[in-house]
């Protein structure tokens, strides 16, 4: 099977550098950051280091093209989006022109005590009024997937692509600087009191920011925008199973996201390559970071994580930092890390803090986040690789690399919804009526004779999905000791985690801001739950959470089927769970290759 | 001092969400983190917070606490003698 170009061509981003990928540059140029203090009780109760995107310009842009209906976060979006769009000249009406939406909390902050049904509080609701403002054709797809968001919506964009899905997909994600993520990261004690210094030994946390970015990936080169055509070349997608806000201790799983998006490439870490991590700046990500380069003998290339500019932006920091990638591969030039003094990380990495003019050919983009996933993607010069096509050529190794492409199979399905549990057709625990979901899923848990005291603090949506998974996996014997990188996860919901992200809200409101509850916090992500399954389990594969209006069945299995394929897994765990206030419902499916 | 220990156990299984476990449970000398009771750095935060709004007591450095919060006993002697409320 051969696999088509993927180019990265038209892009734009909004930031508290500017609002155009251009702007952007010439500020990072300057070594100037996004991030100030910031005094504002909108945002928190004290003083912190935050990344704001100037409001009084963006209320000149919304005036200007009339975009007073839609939320500020649709707005930066679609702002982007048009930048992007224009930029390009593509035509979205096609069939094969999709959108994909990358967010971690999309308009969380409408959430209130007024107001916790709102249409605008799904993210599907916001994706698909962008989509709809640009007169895309086709159904916008939705990556929740914590920090990795950006990231992983690229790769999910680059399988879809390769596998005849859409041949342009606009990628866009974006995250709001809002009082729910402000008062959550300060109940994690993870923000620093400064600006935040990744890798440095005086790192002492993160800084969060806000931003919008959007990119088109296409397979015709008609569409490429700058001098030298960039090209996606590998994306994997891992997960710790090790805990579900603390990075692993190893950084083993990271390092197999690099190794795999690395082979998928077919480069090697000896070409001219960089590496733009996560590097938020806390003590252990850091830590894992440079745990992870250094068994991807990596140590010595030059890394950089532009957390310093932009602050963490959640789910358009895969964004927005590939677009930056993208530039400096463009312009033969690598930014350095604003404010690095002294590295203070286990294994010492190559790290500059000031610019520096360098032939780059390659760049590997990786991400870390909540739930214990990882994500790495190469992109990389198109001449480049093709000057190598005789040794290197990614499409050479990607097809001599590809398992056969026979296709997976069901080995068992379980629902759990207000009626019970079923398992491959058979009833295995009726829910009485007068059990509302807390009586019935302890229920459940004790009929299974399960010991895992971690079930009491789960989130309902986690219990659900743990649950579910339980029942799923009976029929494999020891499923928890098959080889951990060879299970792999396929999720999605229509609530993301809406249930929880309410309680919390409730609980802010309640008790203030300085004494929200970090359990509850971890739990406003929907693949928590896949890395609360991944960690009983043992589940180092795949981890992809979509967000849908409606459970789109053959989207995920068949999307499943690619990720077994292209990270060579044997089983993976495919489906919906969503739970808000008194309804719920699961349907899972085992898949095995 | 007992009181202290018994009103502490009561707040960790609420706030930690320790279902399966009662006060009489948790002895008093055995290590509330890994083997013991298997809490982890969320419920070390969350400890923090009892500290703060039960006690007065404020700890802003998490990696503070790994002595304090050994056990039911070390954590009793620290508030005893650190109190606020």
């Amino acid at each position: 099977m051969e696999y088509p170009v993927i180019y990265l061509t038209a892009d734009a981003m909004i930031s508290s550098l500017g609002f155009s990928t251009g702007e952007c540059r010439e500020e990072m140029l300057r070594y100037q950051s996004g991030l100030h203090p910031i005094c504002d009780s909108q945002f928190y109760s004290e003083l912190f280091y935050g990344a704001k995107i100037d409001n009084d310009r963006l209320r000149l842009l919304v005036g200007e093209h009339n975009l007073h209906d839609f939320s500020r976060l649709e707005q930066l979006l679609i702002l982007s989006i048009r930048q992007t769009l224009v930029q390009s000249g593509i035509d979205v009406h096609q069939s094969d022109c999709g959108l994909i939406l990358a967010s971690t909390k999309g308009n969380v902050s409408r959430l209130s005590a007024e107001n916790e049904t709102g249409d605008e509080l799904f993210l599907s609701h916001s994706a698909e009024r962008v989509a709809s403002y640009f007169g895309f054709t086709t159904r916008p797809i939705v990556i929740c997937n914590a920090c990795i968001s950006g990231v992983s919506a690229m790769i999910v964009a680059k399988r879809l692509i390769e596998n005849g899905r859409f041949k342009h997909i606009v990628v866009a994600g974006g995250d709001e600087l809002s009082n729910f993520i402000v008062t959550g990261f300060h109940a994690f004690k993870s923000v620093s009191a400064d600006r935040c210094k990744p890798y440095d030994a005086d790192r002492d946390g993160l800084s969060l920011g806000e931003a919008c970015g959007s990119i088109l990936l296409t397979t015709e080169k008609r569409w490429v925008t700058g001098k030298e055509p960039i090209v996606l070349l590998g994306g994997a997608i891992t997960n710790d199973a090790n805990h579900i806000s603390g990075p692993s201790r190893t950084g083993e799983e990271l390092h197999l996201a690099i190794e795999q998006a690395l082979a998928q490439a077919g480069i090697s870490g000896n070409d001219g390559l960089f590496v733009n991590a996560h590097g938020t700046a806390t003590i252990y990500n850091d830590e894992m970071e440079s745990k992870a380069l250094h068994l991807s003998r990596l140590s010595e290339k030059p890394v950089q994580s532009l957390k310093p500019y932009f602050g963490h932006t959640l789910g358009a920091a895969g964004v927005i930092e590939t677009i930056i990638c993208k530039q400096q591969l463009e312009n033969d030039i690598l930014f350095g890390v604003l404010g690095f003094q002294t590295i203070g990380v286990p294994y010492p990495l190559h790290i500059d803090a000031s610019h520096r003019p360098v032939e780059l050919t390659y760049c590997l983009k990786t991400a870390s986040g909540f739930g214990g996933c990882n994500a790495a993607i190469v992109i990389g010069k198109r001449g480049f690789s093709s000057r190598l096509s005789d040794q290197f050529s990614p499409l050479a190794t990607k097809n001599g690399s590809l398992p056969s492409p026979e296709r997976a199979t069901i080995v068992s399905r379980c629902t759990i919804n207000a009626s019970g549990v079923e398992l491959n057709g058979e009833r295995q625990l009726v829910n009485e009526l007068t059990d509302d979901f807390p009586t019935f899923i302890r229920k459940a848990y004790h009929s299974l004779n399960l010991n895992y005291r971690k079930f009491y603090k789960m989130d309902d949506l986690s219990k659900l999905g743990f649950i579910t998974t339980s029942f799923l996996t009976r029929s494999i014997e020891r499923f928890s000791e098959l080889p951990p990188e060879s299970k792999g996860i396929v999720m999605a919901n229509c609530s993301s985690s809406l249930d929880t992200d309410i309680h919390y809200r409730r609980n802010l409101d309640a008790v203030g801001d300085r004494e929200a509850s970090p359990a509850l916090f971890v739990y406003t992500l929907p693949n928590v739950m896949l890395g609360e399954i991944c960690i009983y389990w043992k589940m180092k594969g795949e981890n992809t959470f979509f967000i849908q209006r409606e459970c789109d069945k053959e989207f995920l299995l068949k999307y499943a089927e690619i990720a077994m394929k292209e990270q060579n897994l044997g089983y993976c765990i495919v489906g919906w769970c969503d739970l808000l206030g008194d309804n719920f419902l699961s349907d899972f499916y085992l898949m095995e290759r | 001092m007992d009181q202290l220990k018994k009103e502490l156990k009561e707040a960790l299984i609420q706030a930690l969400n320790l279902e399966d476990i009662t006060a009489e449970e948790i002895v008093d000398e055995d290590p509330l983190f890994g083997d013991g009771l298997g809490l982890d750095s969320i419920d070390a935060l969350e400890i923090i917070l009892i500290l703060e709004r039960n006690y007065g007591i404020r700890l802003t450095k998490p990696e503070e606490s790994k002595e304090i919060f050994y056990s039911i006993n070390t954590l009793a002697d620290f508030i005893g003698k650190n109190r606020k409320k």
